[in-house]
């Protein structure tokens, strides 16, 4: 739905990082070097960044009640 | 033997140091009690009064609890086994369209507040509305992940011995340098000191026990210790010893009361 707040494993704090990651990788720059460049390092942090899907735009849309 | 701090590495958010002269359950008591004992502040209950965004009350409380806040170690006595009672509000009003960011939060105590202001909680579509206070307390990590205060792990220190027979081994030193590994050429052998993580590639693996050789540098720990933002990292661990001793004193303390009944 939204980014997750922390690494499901370990707990460090990716929310803040997905943004600038998607849109890095969007404009063309490959993911491995612009996860190292944001300082995520092990590969628990990596897939939870990586295998993220943003649905809560589609979702949003509609009123919940 | 007194124990030897050696650091190896300060970042802003994590330490790597070498401790000499403990044993390994002493190494995992620290590594436990940092992840355990260690007191901080996390959001425990949320009182909303409106939400008309996608997801759920609990699932904006749940990532507000996740979100780090800063935890003023002055303030209260963090290495006390008796947690303060402190409760501090924060608040949140907000009305689409657009993200909320942990930094919206408007905290009623400025020690306590989010220490990254870039933490999205929830995207608000056009006229949906927001808004909740948010009680923040004082936990420990045993009885929520929240309340965390970093991450920790530790690994031998070793020395790889390689033999000059063994075909190659300028490949293993020149590897070894590469991940930024202490390695000391002799005459007839290079030793690699293991201060990070160190895997032989597949090749070398037929001259374990025959030319390379691993030697556990007895008693000694390499540790890593990483911070959410709430306490500086030395904190944490300075905070950690002090628990322990204190446990450790409260234990020798009812020793000796049934002892002496």
């Amino acid at each position: 739905m939204i980014v997750p707040v922390r690494c499901f494993t370990c707990g460090k704090v990716l929310a803040d990082k997905y943004y600038e990651f998607k849109k890095r990788v969007e404009a063309g720059e490959d993911p491995g070097k612009v996860l190292d460049d944001l300082g995520v390092e092990r590969y628990c942090c990596r897939r939870t960044l990586l295998s993220h899907v943003e649905l809560l735009d589609q979702v949003m849309v509609y009123r919940v009640y | 033997m007194e124990p030897k701090f050696q650091i190896l590495e300060k970042k802003e958010d994590s330490i790597k140091f070498i401790v000499e002269g403990i044993d390994v359950t002493f190494a995992n008591a620290l590594r436990r009690t940092i992840l355990s004992e260690v007191p901080t502040f996390a959001v425990d209950e949320v009182e909303f009064f409106e939400n008309d965004s996608a997801l759920f009350d609990e699932i904006i409380a749940h990532r507000l609890a996740l979100i780090p806040l800063k935890t003023p170690v002055d303030r209260f006595s963090l290495d006390a086994l008796e947690l303060d009672d402190h409760v501090v509000t924060l608040s949140l009003e907000a009305e689409g369209p657009g993200i909320v960011y942990s930094g919206d939060l408007k905290s009623d105590d400025e020690d306590v507040k989010p220490t990254n202001p870039n933490i999205p909680i929830v995207k608000l579509a056009e006229k949906q509305r927001l808004s909740f206070n948010a009680y923040a307390r004082l936990g420990r990590g045993k009885d929520h992940a929240k309340w965390q205060p970093g991450f920790v792990y530790y690994k031998y220190l070793t020395k790889i011995h390689v033999s000059k027979d063994v075909p190659d081994w300028k490949e293993l030193k020149e590897l070894a340098e590469k991940r930024k590994l202490p390695v000391e050429e002799k005459e007839d052998e290079i030793v690699i000191t293991t201060t990070s993580a160190f895997y032989l590639p597949r090749k070398f693996e037929k001259y374990v026990g025959g030319g390379i050789e691993e030697e556990v540098v007895p008693n000694t720990f390499v540790f890593t210790v990483e911070t959410n933002g709430e306490l500086p990292v030395e904190e944490i661990v300075s905070i950690a010893l002090k628990i322990l001793m204190r446990k450790s004193d409260r234990f020798i303390s009812e020793l000796h009361k049934v002892a002496s009944d």
